[in-house]
């Protein structure tokens, strides 16, 4: 035991001497999060910001239609613009033209809205035009908006009370069902029903960042790790360690307990980021975790995943150089396919699908559970699971071969 | 202490045979020299004895007993320096002699005892809280002793422990590794310089090849190839009178102009009393003049490129 402990305050000694490993594991992700949430805040279209406005043409203001007006006006996205049927004539080509979406509601609109019962060849309540600019699935957006909104007001007809926020939500989630894991589908994708998770918004831009960026310097322990690991392989210290009767896997696990304490306290350096520096700067505030639980298990798992994967590739490694390039082209590549430098939800749904060979990726979808979805701390069960078989996979290895070596 | 029977090593594909049927005896308390060009299989064969590297075929005993199943009781007992400085450079010599120390299993409270005790051997405790990375050469190779001393092993396995250092901390070290020897422990001391084997050792092997080609008692050894032989150099070429009487005892010329000169004799008081005469008459000014020791280096290569011709024969 206090073989152990001797090892792992050696590694610890030797890490705080390595001002370089610690300046890439700490500063440059902090300066990656702050540039990248403030950079990215209106690419990331913070919600209020995207706004499609549309021309509204009612026939009157009536009891029925004005719960429908009032419902469609509550849609962030789709801001009705309105104008009265009587009011048209004299704006008609103008006002038709600047819009390329115009809903007309029927001359009955606010009669025929509360029945049930519609005969076949009844004229449609609504007419939609659309200028062949409007994307498919806007126009799928646009269809769902009015239903909801359509069945808001119905509700209100026949109960005479308008519904009580929470079902408001269930309602308004059974009814928009064109919405996937990262908002808006894409064209030709399968709409589905979602659970309530599957319902929320793309994340903010330091909801994307502050994960991402932690999880990439997380992985990028490989560079102390390996710099010391392979000038003990080289220099006979390992040598030394074993004619001590120190075995390999000692040797190993020795290295799990500070560099995991390092994983840990970047993740705290991180979330603080995104708390306290990125609002300083103008950018949005990180909300704290649904989950602190959830948030600790699913970093634990993160940095048993990337100790196991750096120290898989410094045993393979023959130099450090060699190391820290294989280790930083693989994480890289990692992260460019994970979600980590382009977020998933702006790729083409093939590329999601692919992102998710990387581990990268399992982690970030861990943290947006509980940054993003507010989800539960059991949550991130699945993902921290399979980082931590990942990680065991890659000791395993390393070990394997170490041993070998040894 | 160390008893080692037919015992070879082949590394990797195509094999290379590093250890080729070596048979050698290491006395209990002896301080005793393997010399050897490099890649001779000096590393292979200290290695095999303390276990690091398998071997190929062939017995290893320790205390007369064969090593397999008590390797870490027998390496409890063993203070190993190998040929790299194999110790942190970013941290201080202290905290590397306290890490290594708490590594062997040296108990809590002795530690600092045994840290301060090695450190006194090597000469490093006024340097102890440098990193070990700004240390000189010869510094790092006394750190690279200290630490393998923490334990106070019975046996000092040293792999060319004066490679690169000046004279000086040569010299120290050397001096230092005699003082262990006097207390008792068994020193295998390896190295490519013969003039530090002839001085310290009281064994030697040498080995070549992987073969060990001589072995024995130094004192044995060096009375075997004492083949007599007195060098000369003048400080400026001997006129011809002198170098005709020179010749007439004896010497002959080993260059063109006759200022170095050899003379194989057993006896050399004799030897010496006529070159002196000559010299003293003629006013010839001697710059060096040599018996004995520097056989021990000509035997030796002698025995390197027997060796050489007899592998390339084969
Ligand atoms: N791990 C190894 N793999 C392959 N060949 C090796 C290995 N270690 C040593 N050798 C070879 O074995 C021979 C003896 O090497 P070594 O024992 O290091 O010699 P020395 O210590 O006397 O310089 C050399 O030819 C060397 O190249
Ligand atoms: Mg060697």
């Amino acid at each position: 035991m206090s073989k152990i402990t001797a090892l792992v305050s050696k590694e610890l000694r030797l890490l705080s001497r390595d001002w370089q490993g610690l300046a890439v594991l700490f500063i440059l992700p902090a300066i990656f999060i702050l540039i990248m949430s403030i950079a990215m805040q209106e690419a990331f279209g913070e919600r209020q910001a995207v706004r499609i406005d549309y021309l509204l043409i009612v026939p009157t203001t009536t009891e029925v239609s004005g719960e429908f007006v009032r419902a469609l006006r509550e849609h962030p996205v789709f801001r009705p613009q309105l104008v009265t049927a009587a009011e048209l004539p004299a704006s008609t080509s103008s006002d038709e033209q600047a819009y390329a979406i115009t809903v007309r509601l029927a001359d009955d609109f606010a009669r025929r809205l509360p029945l049930s019962d519609r005969g076949a060849g009844e004229p449609p309540l609504l007419t939609v035009v659309l200028a062949p600019t409007v994307k498919p699935y806007v126009r799928e957006l646009l269809y769902a908006t009015l239903r909801q909104a359509a069945v808001k007001a119905r509700v209100q007809q026949l109960f005479g009370t308008a519904l009580p926020p929470g079902m408001q939500d269930l309602d308004a989630i059974g009814a928009v069902s064109v919405q996937t894991r990262y908002g808006i589908a894409a064209p030709g994708a399968t709409l589905t029903a979602g659970r309530p998770e599957d319902t929320i918004a793309p994340p903010t831009a330091v909801q994307q960042n502050v994960p991402a960026w932690l999880i990439f310097a997380m992985f990028f322990v490989i560079v102390p790790l390996s710099t010391t690991f392979l000038s003990e392989k080289q220099q006979g210290t390992f040598l030394r360690l074993q004619l001590l009767n120190i075995s390999p896997l000692q040797s190993l696990l020795a290295k799990l307990v500070p560099y995991y304490a390092i994983n840990l306290l970047q993740l705290l350096l991180m979330v603080a980021v995104g708390r306290y520096l990125v609002p300083l700067l103008g950018g949005d505030r990180l909300n704290w975790p649904s989950s602190f639980v959830g948030l600790f298990l699913i970093a634990s798992a993160v940095s048993f995943a990337a100790i196991g994967f750096a120290l898989l590739i410094a045993t393979l490694a023959r130099t450090s150089t060699q190391a820290t390039t294989l280790g930083g082209v693989f994480n890289i590549i990692f992260g460019a396919v994970g979600g980590i430098m382009v977020p998933k939800f702006v790729m083409p749904p093939v590329m999601q699908r692919i992102a998710d060979v990387s581990p990268m990726s399992w982690a970030l979808e861990g943290y947006l559970d509980v940054f993003l979805r507010h989800a539960p701390w059991s949550a991130v069960v699945p993902e921290s699971l399979a980082l931590l078989g990942f990680g065991g996979a890659m000791l395993l290895l390393a070990l394997l071969l170490f041993t070998r070596a040894y | 202490m160390f008893q080692v029977h037919g015992l070879s090593k082949t590394y990797g594909k195509p094999p290379l045979v590093a250890l080729d049927a070596v048979d050698l005896t290491i006395p209990t308390g002896s301080l005793f020299g393997l010399l050897g060009p490099n890649g001779a299989g000096k590393t292979t064969l200290l290695s095999i004895l303390v276990g690091l590297v398998g071997k190929t075929a062939g017995e290893v005993h320790f205390d007369g007993q064969a090593v397999a199943g008590r390797l870490a009781a027998m390496r409890r007992q063993i203070g190993f320096v190998p040929q790299d400085f194999a110790f942190y450079p970013s941290l201080s010599g202290r905290e590397n002699l306290r890490f290594f120390a708490a590594a062997a299993g040296v108990p809590r409270a002795q530690r600092n005892t045994r840290i301060d005790a090695c450190a006194q051997i090597t000469g490093l405790n006024e340097h102890l809280d440098k990193p070990a990375a700004r240390y000189s050469g010869g510094m790092k190779r006394r750190l690279n002793l200290a630490i393998g001393l923490l334990h106070q092993p019975r046996v000092l396995c040293l792999d060319e422990p004066t490679v690169g250092i000046d004279a000086h901390s040569r010299r120290f070290i050397l001096d230092r590794i005699v003082e262990l020897n006097r207390q008792g422990i068994t020193v295998i001391y390896t190295s490519h310089y013969l003039e530090e084997v002839e001085q310290i050792c009281d064994h030697l092997a040498v080995i070549d090849g992987g073969r060990i080609v001589l072995q024995g008692p130094m004192q044995q050894l060096l009375q075997r190839m004492h083949s007599g032989k007195l060098q000369v150099r003048f400080a400026a070429a001997p006129p011809a009178s002198s170098l005709a009487q020179l010749q007439q005892q004896g010497f002959v010329a080993t260059d063109a102009g006759g200022r170095n000169l050899a003379l194989h004799t057993p006896d050399a008081p004799a030897a010496l009393a006529a070159l002196g005469s000559i010299a003293g008459l003629a006013g010839l000014h001697i710059e060096r003049c040599h018996y004995g020791a520097g056989n021990l280096e000509e035997a030796y290569l002698q025995l390197l490129r027997g060796n050489a011709s007899t592998v390339e024969h084969e």
